[in-house]
């Protein structure tokens, strides 16, 4: 018996060193596959407050399973449609795993996305703060924490790009508008002295300091900002000041009296206009994450053109979230190089598309104007503000032509990338060669005759071909007639007014070049009609002010615009062109007599 | 039927893992234990006593053979209903305290509320717990725990009585209660199946001992049988003058016997009691177990006592066969007057209850000891009542060594 | 039976001053609470309730568990080992009867907890909204969306057999069969063949239409909504992500017969995302006085592909049929059974394991039972070969488990759906008549039948 009990222990001894063995000579292979596999990630976090830093910590090796179990039920109920979890296991999951980028992206993209659109779209300030929880987790939380992965800037320019930018979504105007309103206050000075359009505005931003103490100990600004730190409540501590001093000169009736009565008293002084700009400097750094000095590298680069002188680039409207798209893109992309990321070469190539996408966007759909909106009884309900917001306002996008230099560089540049693919150059060529024909209609109509012509020299120049021989403004009613009737619209009479009806729009929403530019190109268009050798294609068509008439009253019955719109042009029209509206009203009566009589 | 308890070659082997035997704890036993006798069963360490009683309880499962208790199966309802059983540690639960547990433990025998009441507060009256009654089992000593258990062996007042071990752990007072505890039932004529190995003890109380030691019975017979030194005389006296003493050795040198005479010895047990009672009466009495004093009272008023619970006893049981086992020696106690106060509580005490029933006493004789049926209530609370309080912690004790003056000593 | 009580009350006693039951007692105290004034979910106050709720419950479902778990078995594991049971066993009552009295004692202890906790919860939930200044809007929402129990009708499955014999014979005449399934058995040809007709017939082209019908739809509440759940499919991503449909939902006999309007019809636009779950709120005013519901879809031609609703989940009509009370205390039942379920499981491990060994064994199948439905959904995703040798093995074992994920209140009380009675009743059956019953008579007669004592030579 003892014997045996010998030889058996002594066998399974042997057993197990030899299976101990085995294991380790596994460990080296095991540890490359993990390192390839990028398994690693319990890295700790530096700089982490200390309760972030307690939770990925504190569970050990169980950080990866809670994790996953997280992520499932997240799956699980974004399947069955419930979202009230959602933005609560984001935060769970991207706590416990904050260095796995993936994580990041993945949950701000959810929430941006597919979240918000399962709201519908009777109910855009829900969609909106879904919108909102995605990019903020990113810029707020994500990439403060990684600052050096790309992806999530990637991720957050695509966010702006595409979400907020793009008008794929039916609520994309609500988020426009959000983003105008609360980044707005920002972009200028507060004596009006220096507006956003100013390249000088950024500079005083920059020029100021940047921290707190540095503002406070300043002997011009002090006395300012003691004597509204001695109004108390909320003018207490560093953002807090900053913020409620921004919000006090938005709207007043917030504050008690005593803090309106400091800025009165210190309106005009170098105090507080010092102060303003370190305060906007402040805020568009620590909530909007955006340097002052990037932001006038960006527009220096990308930004609208002054027509008067080309060489100079004038701010980016950073109302529009394609500025901001810019921004990130361009910040991942210095990123990666200072990373010597290996990718870095597609990092470029996809930065360029990024960018040329946003400055395609920006020249489309860049010029934000913002109506107040008669006040409706509210049916809506969420967060107050945002509501009030909802209510008083409208915003109306137009092309904003300036931005016409900076992406046609951008184009010609992706071009230029591929030299040596012949399929692929040529049908960028092609688009590129559309997007310059649909330029030059775009800023004849706008009346901007001169570089409608820079810009059709450059189409000659680059595609010689047979439709561009023609003169300039035979060409801008070819390219005219060619969209219309590529919408199925063939009648002349019908084309014309939809040039002046689009003038009446612009004249309403106070775009007056835009509208002057139409009203011209419909007076060529007459005239071409009217003038033409080709004698099918002439038509009879009425005297002028007549389809003027006809053409005003098809915009003010139009139900594609809001009712205050058409009323206010109205009114514009009988304040501003008096005789206009006498002359409209003589057409009126012709047009009642005409129709008694029986004529058309 | 003969038998309270019959085993038939009775065996159990404990096999290791892959089945092969590796002991033989109890290896084909018979044992035969009679009505009202009180067994001892003896025997070192490992030599399979409390297997063996495992075995009669159902709680292991024998290889080979079987066991009878009481004429049936150890997991009978009927058969447990009429049996005491204290293990050899107190297994109680530690977080009831004495009244909970022994009003557990009378739950699960089926008694009726203020049954179980009136006996639950007599019992812990008996073993001097009513003090401590409130204080969770797992607080106490080794030796108030061993009370409890007790407490709850005779809560059902059974007609078998198997101790495991009962005077492991308690003090030499706590012993002699038991003791006098275990002639006392034995009296009353219950069967009792001891196990120990303090031999002490068992000498003291066992009418038929057996020495178990490997499983099998080495040795088994009456007690006297087996200790009597046949070959040897003891002769003892009052107290005589050396002259007298001189002359008897004379006398036993004629016969050319070897004698030896001293002054017998006391034994230490009672010596030890009677000094620790003096020592009390002049100090307080320790915590916990109070039942020192009173077990002291106990003894010294038994002897005013014993005379009524007795009469009490007899006059309820309404018997014409008198009393008396045929193994047993007992001393009548004399009788004596009781206080009045005493009586007047027994009074209370068996009044609610009509003491009619027979009380029937197993006899050596070959019938079976019948149990008065459902109607405990009649029957044994006459007799539970005499327990009660009153215990005769009684002195009497086995045979010969005590000298008669005892009795004497103390009142 | 007396004897058996008394076991009960012993074991309570047991688990409270243990403080076995104490410690999660005292855990769930805190707890609940805690998570009532943390619980944020998306800020609204619909999604406060379902996150209270469904946390809340959750935890109470998972420290009662374990608690019935460590309660059942330790009451049975400690007498054995630390002997106890050499003076319980020993007296005259039946190992079968001390065993059900654990039992009796366990699930007593566990239906005062349950309802203490899950008495907690609901009146959480019930006060909540008076904490927060809610406009009408969200109020009415909440009562329709949350405060209700909504049963589910789905159209009935489309006979197709007809169709698919002939679409199989005609394959099988004209030789195309074994072209277009060479390798299936022809059971399951025809089963293909029935899901591609059933799916056609939830498949609108571009312009054209569906019509479903539903009898017996009988709302609680005529003022109340009733809603459309939906979801789409399409063979082609809209570029936009959304599909535009228009909806009729009401009485269309009346259309069809030209009868006066006696219950309107809700027509609905509406452009929606696919493969999302969506709703579609109705006043359930559009009901007929009979019962019945017809719901109309058109494909608008805006869309440029065809949009199919799946099988089982495309369409539903939810509709109130129920009080948010019965339904909530249903739920509590379903807590309930499981325990019952888990009080048998932990006495049979008990009846023949130590005390560790008893609660690991118990744990395992509790776990599995939680996530036997993501495992059996796991195996879907394996190599074929592979899904069969785990189907018919662990598959097989898992399906045996009760389904607790399946069975969860939360699941149900989160969206306002009906727990109904027959469902109660199925999972009565399965997991207590059953499993439970099944297990208990395992434990009786495992512990009726070992030694009790330990081996000491």
């Amino acid at each position: 018996m003892r014997g045996r009990d010998i030889l058996v222990m002594a066998v399974c001894l042997a057993m197990a060193a030899g299976l101990f063995w085995a294991a380790g000579a596994q460990l080296d292979y095991i540890n490359a596959q993990r390192h390839q596999m990028g398994l690693v990630v319990n890295e700790p976090l530096e700089n982490a407050p200390p309760s972030l830093a307690f939770a990925t910590v504190a569970m050990g090796a169980f950080r990866g399973l809670v994790v996953d179990i997280l992520w499932m039920r997240a799956d699980k109920l974004k399947e069955e449609g419930q979202f009230f979890d959602a933005k609560q296991l984001a935060e769970w999951i991207t706590t416990l795993q904050p260095r796995f980028a993936a994580v990041w992206e993945f949950h701000a993209w959810n929430m941006a996305y597919n979240i918000s659109v399962a709201i519908p779209a009777s109910q855009p300030e829900q969609r909106w703060r879904w919108v909102r929880n995605g990019y903020e987790l990113l810029r707020d939380r994500g990439i403060p924490i990684n600052p050096r992965s790309v992806q999530l800037y990637r991720e957050l320019a695509r966010i702006f790009q595409h979400k907020l930018g793009g008008v794929s979504d039916d609520a994309h105007k609500y988020y426009k508008l959000q983003l105008a309103e609360a980044i707005g206050p920002l972009l200028g000075s507060e004596d009006n002295r220096l507006s956003a359009d100013d390249n000088a505005f950024y500079d005083a931003l920059i020029a100021m300091p940047t921290e707190w103490a540095r503002i406070a100990g300043d002997p011009n600004v002090a006395p300012f900002i003691e004597a509204l730190q001695a109004v108390g409540e909320p003018f207490t501590g560093e953002q807090k000041f900053v913020q409620n001093y921004l919000a006090l000169r938005r709207n007043t009736a917030r504050f008690p009296q005593a803090a309106f009565d400091v800025v009165d008293r210190f309106r005009g002084t170098a105090a507080l206009q010092r102060f303003d700009l370190f305060a906007k400097a402040y805020e568009l750094r620590n909530t909007w994450k955006l340097e002052p000095v990037r932001m006038k590298e960006v527009s220096r680069e990308y930004g609208p053109i002054d027509f008067s002188d080309p060489n100079v680039h004038l701010p980016l409207d950073w109302r529009h979230p394609d500025s901001h798209a810019i921004y990130w893109a361009l910040k991942g992309l210095s990123v990666a190089r200072e990373n010597k990321d290996p990718d870095t070469q597609r990092y470029e190539t996809n930065t360029q598309r990024i960018v040329a996408h946003s400055l395609q966007n920006l020249f489309r759909y860049g010029k934000i104007m913002i109506l107040n909106r008669p006040a409706e009884p509210p049916d809506r309900e969420g967060p107050p503000d945002e509501a009030a917001a909802a209510i008083d306002k409208d915003v109306f996008l137009g092309p904003d032509l300036r931005m016409f230099s900076a992406y046609n560089k951008a184009i010609l540049g992706i071009i230029a990338g591929y030299e040596d693919d012949r399929t692929t150059r040529e049908s960028l060529e092609n688009g590129h060669r559309n997007m310059l024909k649909n330029a030059v209609l775009s800023f004849y109509q706008a009346g901007l005759k001169g570089e409608a012509l820079k810009i059709y020299n450059q189409l000659r120049q680059r595609y010689p071909m047979n439709e561009f021989r023609v003169s300039l403004e035979q060409f801008a009613v070819n390219r005219w007639r060619e969209e219309l009737e590529s919408l199925g619209i063939h009648d002349a009479r019908e084309q014309i007014a939809m040039l002046l009806t689009e003038g009446y729009y612009l004249y309403a929403i106070r775009d007056d070049n835009a509208a002057a530019g139409r009203e011209q190109l419909a007076q060529q268009v007459y005239d071409h009609y009217n003038t033409t050798n080709e004698p099918e294609f002439r038509i009879d068509l009425p005297p002028m002010p007549v389809l003027r008439y006809f053409a005003l009253g098809q915009f003010l019955n139009s139900g594609a615009y809001p009712e205050y719109v058409r009323v206010g042009l109205l009114n514009r029209i009988q304040v501003e062109k008096p005789d206009l509206y006498k002359q409209l009203e003589q057409t009126e009566v012709q047009l009642k007599q005409m129709q008694e009589q029986g004529t058309p | 039927m003969d038998y309270a308890i019959e085993t038939i070659s009775l065996t159990k082997v404990f096999s290791d893992w892959w089945g092969r035997a590796k002991a033989y704890a109890v290896d084909d036993l018979n044992l035969q234990i009679r009505y009202n006798e009180v067994y001892g069963l003896l025997g070192p360490n490992g030599s399979g006593k409390t297997t063996t009683i495992k075995m009669l309880l159902g709680l292991l499962h024998p290889t080979k053979g079987h066991a009878l208790l009481l004429g049936g199966d150890g997991t009978d309802p009927k058969i447990n209903r009429r049996i005491g059983f204290l293990p050899e540690e107190s297994y109680l639960y530690r977080f009831l305290n004495a009244r909970e547990t022994l009003d557990f433990y009378g739950r699960l025998f089926g008694l009726a509320p203020n049954v179980r009441k009136m006996r639950t507060e007599a019992l812990l009256e008996m073993v001097g717990l009513r003090a401590v009654a409130s204080r969770p089992v797992g607080m106490y000593s080794k030796g108030m725990a061993r009370r409890i258990g007790l407490a709850q062996a005779l809560i059902n007042d059974p007609d078998l009585l198997i101790l495991d071990e009962p005077t492991t752990g308690l003090d030499p007072i706590g012993t002699r209660q038991i003791k006098d505890l275990i002639l006392k039932l034995a009296e009353r004529g219950k069967t009792i199946l001891l196990c120990s190995h303090l031999l002490a003890d068992v000498e003291d109380v066992c009418d038929r001992i057996a020495i178990l030691y490997g499983g099998r019975i080495q040795a088994e017979g009456k007690v006297e049988e087996l200790l009597q030194q046949s070959s040897r005389r003891q002769i003892v006296t009052s107290d005589i003058s050396d002259e007298a003493v001189n002359r008897i050795r004379g006398i036993l040198e004629a016969e050319n016997a070897e004698c030896e005479i001293t002054s017998p010895m006391e034994k230490l047990e009672t010596f030890f009691i009677n000094t620790v009672v003096e020592a009390q009466q002049q100090a307080r009495p320790t915590s916990g177990a109070v039942s020192t004093t009173q077990i002291g009272e106990f003894l010294m008023a038994e002897k005013s006592q014993a005379g009524i619970l007795d009469k009490l006893v007899s006059a309820s049981a309404s018997d014409d066969k008198p009393v008396e086992p045929p193994v047993t020696q007992r001393i009548q106690p004399s009788e004596v007057p009781a206080p009045e106060p005493d009586r007047n509580l027994l009074g209370e005490l068996t009044r609610s209850a009509p003491v009619a029933a027979t009380e029937q006493v197993g006899p050596a004789q070959p019938s079976p000891s019948e149990v008065a049926e459902p109607e405990d209530r009649k029957v044994r609370q006459g007799v539970l009542d005499a327990l009660t309080g009153k215990t005769p912690a009684s002195t009497t004790d086995r045979p010969h060594e005590e000298p008669k003056d005892e009795e004497a000593g103390h009142g | 039976m007396g004897r058996i009580w008394a076991v009960a009350v012993n074991t309570i006693r047991q688990a409270l001053r243990m403080k076995i039951a104490v410690i999660f007692i005292v855990l769930l105290l805190v707890l609940l609470p805690a998570l009532g004034l943390t619980a944020t979910g998306d800020g609204t106050l619909k999604g406060r309730l379902q996150t209270f709720v469904s946390y809340g419950l959750s935890l109470t479902s998972l420290l009662l568990c374990l608690l019935t778990i460590i309660v059942s078995v330790y009451t049975v594991t400690s007498d054995i080992e630390q002997r106890q049971i050499y003076t319980v066993a020993t007296k005259p009552i039946r190992r079968y009867q001390l065993l059900l009295g654990k039992l009796v004692g366990v699930v007593v202890l566990n239906i005062a907890l349950v309802t203490l906790f899950a008495g907690i919860v609901y009146g959480v939930v019930v006060f909540l909204p008076g904490f927060y200044d809610a406009s009408e809007g969200t109020l009415r929402q909440i009562d329709n969306e949350f405060y209700t129990a909504r049963a589910g009708l789905v159209p009935a499955a489309p006979d197709v057999d007809e169709e698919v014999a002939a679409l199989y014979n005609r394959l099988e005449r004209t030789g195309q069969l074994r072209e277009a399934y060479p390798t299936l058995p022809p059971e399951q040809i025809l089963r293909e063949l029935t899901l591609r007709k059933q799916l056609e017939k939830r498949a609108a082209g571009v312009g054209d239409g569906l019509v479903w019908e539903f009898q017996n739809v009988r709302p609680l509440d005529p003022d109340q909504s009733i809603f459309i759940r939906f979801k789409y499919d399409v063979a082609v991503e809209p570029p936009n992500g959304l599909i535009y449909g228009r909806w009729q939902i009401g009485d269309m006999r009346q259309v069809r017969y030209g009868m006066n309007f006696k219950t309107p019809i809700w027509p609905e636009d509406r452009a929606d995302p696919v493969r999302t779950f969506r709703e579609i709120e109705v006043p359930a005013r559009v009901i007929a006085a009979d019962g019945y519901l017809a719901v109309g879809f058109l494909n608008v031609p805006a869309n440029s592909t065809t949009v199919i609703f799946p099988l089982e989940d495309g369409l539903e009509i939810l509709y109130k049929a129920d009080t948010f009370t019965s339904n909530f205390i249903r739920g509590t039942l379903l807590i309930l059974f499981r325990l019952i379920f888990l009080a048998c499981l932990g006495l049979l491990a008990a009846s023949f394991l130590s005390f560790p060994v008893a609660i690991l064994f118990c744990l395992v199948i509790f776990f599995t039972g939680t996530v036997s439905g993501f495992v059996l959904e796991s195996f879907e995703q394996l190599s074929a070969s592979a899904w069969q040798v785990y189907s018919y093995t662990i598959g097989a074992l898992v399906r045996l488990l009760p389904q607790f994920d399946k069975y969860n209140p939360t699941a149900f009380l989160v969206p306002g759906r009906l727990i109904a009675w027959s469902l109660l009743g199925r999972v009565l059956l399965l997991m207590v008549c059953i499993q439970a019953l099944l297990l208990l008579v395992l434990a009786l007669i495992v512990f009726s039948f070992r030694e009790l004592a330990k081996i000491v030579v």
